[in-house]
């Protein structure tokens, strides 16, 4: 029995050593980037995907993603044609992070709305971007409304993955909620505790990956009123 | 579920509450498009303890059942006191500091805040706001907690400021925007808008912290103006 549990914990250190690391998350990612050969050289080419209303709708970039080229300059994109009518939508987006908690990596999100011929008409500010950590991963989230303007003007949107300098990347600070076997052996077998041992990481600057999961929400503006 | 994770729920829940000072974690972004009208806010008293909590979440006593768990509550209580008593002696107040700061954000974009003192039977959010003042188009109203919390007794001591924050349109009781906003420790649980704390805050025990009450100060009071700010720009018009 105490063989085996040293087995079992050797094991589950050695597979933690093997996790991918945001570098290289990172230096993956842009190599996808180059070597993808689904290249679009304008918004227009771009095919929008039709969403429904309150149905998360989870994807990656990755090799099979379209790659929107302007002069030298590639990225991932997808695009969804966003509902008609004439009711606001608040549209969430969130990226997932990927790493490790001392060196962690996340796709930064470039979010942005078009109109019917694809000209942009409103580009997500980094600033909205804010760090929201779940119980499982980091995320970077942002809530744009859509307010469905008659006018045409809101009719799809955008995501690419954003490139930032070192000094904008956000940081993450991730907490470990975890506990560690004590084994103390008694006469007749052994005495084994579950004792706590957290770990709260520095923070650490989230390496821009050009690759990621991302999910995106449309849900009609409708907000709750107290007591509901 | 086991006696251990009872206790350990039940003390990191009671400390969510308090330090957020809303029962649920509900979200809603503000829509500046659909809610230019807004000018006048009502900023309500937070929501608050009066206590800054120091606690150990990851206390050895917890993994030693009801009794190790009952040790654990006692220890978080008491270092909590002794650390009260020292910010009382440095006539430290941190929620004032918020009250200004958050007022000063506001107003810098675009808002006139009025204060409004209420009573609440709970540190939590309101359960209605149709008998207060009605000379303003919403009520903010807000939770606070400022602590330093451990995720085990080999880890530092980090420095929270948290704040849960609802605006509420006067009339029709929309809740036009609410959210969690937290410096330092970052608590998973609650889904909060995360904001790193400095490393040179971090404490490698208790001993420490109480030992340099004034860079424990420090620690929280930095996370004032990050907390009010990201109120302030998720608000702003």
């Amino acid at each position: 029995m105490q063989k085996h549990l040293l087995l079992g914990f050797v094991g589950a250190l050695l597979l933690s050593a093997c996790a991918t690391t945001g570098t290289d998350c990172v230096n993956m990612g842009y190599e996808t980037l180059a070597k993808s050969a689904t290249v679009v050289f304008s918004t227009g080419e771009i095919r929008y995907e039709q969403v429904a209303l309150n149905e998360p709708i989870q994807f990656e970039f990755n090799e099979g993603t379209t790659v929107l080229q302007t002069g030298e300059s590639r990225c991932f994109a997808k695009g969804f044609a966003i509902p008609s009518g004439h009711v606001p939508y608040s549209v969430t987006v969130t990226s997932y992070g990927a790493g490790t908690p001392e060196d962690p990596a996340i796709m930064y999100p470039d979010v942005k709305v078009l109109d019917k011929d694809y000209r942009v008409v409103y580009s997500v500010p980094a600033t909205d971007f804010v760090l929201r950590p779940s119980l499982s991963q980091q995320g970077l989230q942002t809530v744009l409304f859509v307010n469905n303007k008659r006018d045409e003007s809101e009719r799809f949107l955008l995501v690419t993955n954003r490139t930032l300098e070192e000094a904008d990347l956000t940081m993450a600070h991730d907490t470990i909620h975890r506990s560690v076997p004590v084994v103390v052996p008694v006469p007749g077998g052994i005495i084994m505790w579950m004792v706590p041992a957290g770990r709260s990481m520095p923070p650490v600057p989230m390496k821009a990956s050009a690759t990621g999961q991302v999910e995106v929400l449309f849900q009609e503006y409708k907000p709750r009123k107290v007591g509901k | 579920m086991s006696v251990t994770r009872t206790l350990r729920f039940v003390t990191l829940a009671a400390l969510i509450v308090i330090l957020a000072g809303c029962a649920t974690a509900h979200k809603q972004a503000f829509n500046r498009t659909a809610n230019q009208d807004i000018k006048t806010i009502a900023m309500l008293e937070p929501a608050y303890s009066g206590e800054y909590v120091v606690a150990n979440l990851g206390h050895p006593g917890m993994a030693f059942g009801l009794i190790g768990g009952l040790v654990a509550v006692a220890d978080i209580k008491s270092k909590t006191n002794y650390f009260n008593e020292l910010m009382k002696a440095q006539n430290f107040r941190i929620v004032d500091e918020f009250k200004d700061s958050l007022t000063q954000e506001l107003q810098n974009v675009g808002y006139t805040v009025k204060l409004l003192k209420v009573e609440r039977e709970k540190p939590k959010f309101l359960d209605s706001y149709d008998s207060l003042d009605k000379d303003v188009d919403a009520y903010l109203d807000l939770g606070f907690g400022a602590g330093y919390f451990s995720a085990s007794a080999t880890d530092d001591y980090i420095p929270t400021v948290r704040s849960g924050a609802r605006l509420v349109r006067r009339g029709s009781n929309d809740i036009i925007y609410q959210d969690i906003v937290s410096y330092g420790y970052e608590m998973r649980a609650v889904e909060a808008v995360s904001i790193p704390a400095d490393k040179e805050y971090c404490f490698r025990n208790y001993d420490a912290l109480i030992k340099e009450p004034d860079r424990a100060i420090d620690g929280m009071r930095k996370g004032v103006p990050l907390v009010t700010k990201r109120i302030a720009q998720d608000l702003a018009k």
